[in-house]
């Protein structure tokens, strides 16, 4: 298994979760999403922390980890507050502000 | 064997590393302080009242750490002092930008009593978020370190994403922080994917290593990768500053969030971005001038000249002036085509004249709120002259100066800027240059229109029955817009002592390196 094969996987994963984040409407889809570009950014630093031979990828990835966690529960809290008002999580309908 | 292992922690973590975090750790604690207030003062009135108060001091001790951290040797000979192993540094730029943190927190938290009071809703976060997003950027500020950026990075944004949706009662709050929080979330996944490669070629995340790693001539580095790690730093870091095409969530959080909180977002955050900019772009990517200086041109054209014309259209004030900081960042984004001395110089004293005229404006939006008027429509401020003499006079100032006119701030920061780019024209011959400057100056033509149709709402149309009512102008927000006037006016006509202190960024340009 060369390096390029798991630089792919990761570039591939990456585009997938752009494209979730551009083209899906329901708001805990693209958090989602999100999270599986921030997958495909712990995969890259993993592979080169191996590369390398030291470990401050593999911190990197723990901290964004952590940070992505964090990120997520102040997310979910928002969609929450979306909920209460609109009674959908689908962010086409969430439009008063335009222009 | 407990001595050595004494000297080891020591060598981490040791007092001097303390000291030079001093100004950070007050914020927290006294941000702490006002979370643990509101299980220990049930009465509203009187917790919203100290967390005010405590919120003021937090700023109050900060600067105290700072002034003392000014007299800290070694910061100004351009290497500055490291810290926690090369992770944060503290040179000219962490100290200016230190400054220009502390004075945007200490102007909002004197404008959000009387708006908290208005709006009737107050809970303690509202404070401590605040104290805590200023400590975030101050650690950005001084991050030398891939991980440290991004760790600080998140840390302000998360703050900001619950600070814009806090007026949870009302939709456009939370679908302002709504929008915010994905296109924000989205930006810093670009951004790590960028830093990603950065590490994969350098195999370290210091700032000072990569560089000499990068740009040491060495085959391993594959330019194209370079390139696309570059674009990614830039997608990520544009939606932060909010640069066209990466501003959409810009307007509307600006709309949704509450007025103090859109002054504070439409300074001290995109400051901060642009320290990570000054911090990864001047140094990293020396080795690709001729990609770096396209892109970033072509980006500070469209932000710009998009920013300016959409402004045109708008009815509601806080878009308006939303459409306008794009544009601020369109001009921010010229200063750094130019990577030298002067044009550090010319970020930093555009930064500075910004936060005070920007401020500024926003004080007298949310001044303007009164019991029947929301005061965000242009309608609201017609014949301003005749009900509000001094308000309306104040706010011609900061517009005038936000349009650049001589005797006022933003003229300053124009010719900084404007010189800037023209220098680097003259020595280097890139027509590209030389065209940006041409779209800027035509630019400031389009911003003067906008601006003067505020203008001559206030001076020319009549009032309504509503606007006769009286603004009640407390002491703290008079204070703000006080010292924001004072700054615009004096910074215009005796610049020098300003221009002194951008120096101090200026001069820390080899610390970058």
């Amino acid at each position: 298994m060369s390096l390029y094969n798991f630089l792919y996987l990761s570039s591939i994963i990456f585009t997938l979760g752009v494209i979730g984040v551009l083209v899906r409407r329901n708001v805990l889809i693209v958090l989602m999403s999100i999270e599986l570009m921030l997958n495909a950014v712990n995969l890259n630093l993993i592979v080169f922390s191996k590369l390398w031979g030291n470990v401050v990828g593999q911190v990197f990835t723990v901290f964004v980890i952590t940070v992505a966690a964090a990120e997520t529960a102040v997310g979910l809290a928002i969609v929450v507050a979306i909920y209460r008002h609109k009674d959908t999580v689908n962010i086409d309908e969430v439009n008063i502000l335009k222009w | 064997m407990l001595g050595d292992s004494l000297k080891l922690v020591n060598n981490i973590l040791g007092i001097k590393d303390i000291a030079a975090f001093s100004p950070q750790i007050q914020l927290l604690i006294w941000g702490i302080a006002i979370l643990l207030l509101s299980v220990f003062v049930k009465d509203k009135k009187s917790r919203m009242n100290i967390s005010f108060y405590f919120s003021l001091l937090g700023v109050f001790f900060s600067g105290w750490s700072y002034i003392k951290l000014l007299r800290l040797e070694g910061i100004y000979d351009g290497e500055g002092i490291k810290f926690f192993n090369g992770i944060f540094k503290l040179d000219g730029i962490t100290i200016f930008f230190y400054g220009i943190f502390l004075l945007a927190g200490l102007l909002t938290i004197l404008l959000s009593k009387r708006f908290l009071e208005e709006e009737s809703t107050f809970e303690s976060e509202y404070y401590s978020l605040l104290l805590l997003s200023i400590m975030a950027m101050m650690c950005m500020a001084g991050s030398n370190d891939l991980i440290g950026i991004y760790i600080s990075l998140e840390f302000m944004s998360i703050s900001i994403y619950v600070l814009v949706g806090y007026l949870r009662k009302q939709l456009r709050s939370t679908e302002g922080a709504i929008k915010y929080f994905i296109l924000g979330a989205f930006s810093s996944g670009l951004l790590l994917f960028g830093m990603s490669f950065i590490y994969g070629m350098g195999g370290t995340t210091n700032l000072t290593q990569l560089f000499r790693i990068l740009t040491g001539g060495k085959s391993a580095i594959s330019e194209p990768l370079l390139v696309l790690s570059m674009l990614l730093i830039l997608a990520g870091m544009g939606f932060k500053v909010a640069a066209v095409p990466f501003h959409m969530w810009c307007p509307d959080a600006y709309e949704g969030a509450p007025t103090p909180i859109t002054a504070f977002m439409s300074v001290a955050p995109k400051a901060a971005g642009f320290v990570i900019f000054i911090r990864l772009f001047f140094s990293l990517f020396k080795t690709i001038t001729y990609e770096y200086v396209s892109v970033l041109a072509l980006l500070s054209i469209i932000t710009m000249t998009v920013g300016n014309v959409i402004a045109v259209k708008q009815t509601n004030i806080k878009r308006l002036l939303a459409y306008s900081s794009i544009s601020h960042a369109g001009f921010i984004l010229m200063g750094l085509l130019a990577r030298n001395e002067f044009a550090l110089k010319s970020i930093g004293m555009y930064i500075l004249c910004y936060l005070f005229m920007n401020i500024g404006a926003f004080a007298i939006v949310i001044v303007m709120r009164r019991k029947n008027i929301i005061g965000e429509e242009l309608d609201d401020y017609k014949g301003l002259i005749h009900t509000h003499p001094v308000m309306a006079s104040f706010m011609t100032v900061f517009l005038l100066s936000l349009a650049g006119i001589p005797p006022t701030a933003g003229f300053v920061a124009k010719y900084f800027v404007f010189s800037t780019v023209i220098k680097e024209f003259l020595k280097s011959g890139d027509r590209l240059l030389l065209y940006v400057a041409v779209v800027g100056a035509i630019n400031a033509v389009i911003a003067l229109y906008y601006y003067f149709r505020i203008v001559k709402r206030m001076f020319m149309g009549e009032p309504t029955k509503e606007s006769e009512e009286k603004v009640a102008v407390n002491f703290y927000s008079g204070l703000s817009i006080g010292i924001a006037f004072f700054f615009t006016l004096f910074i215009g006509v005796y610049a020098e002592p300003f221009i002194r202190f951008a120096d101090l960024i200026g001069n820390s340009f080899r610390s970058l390196f």
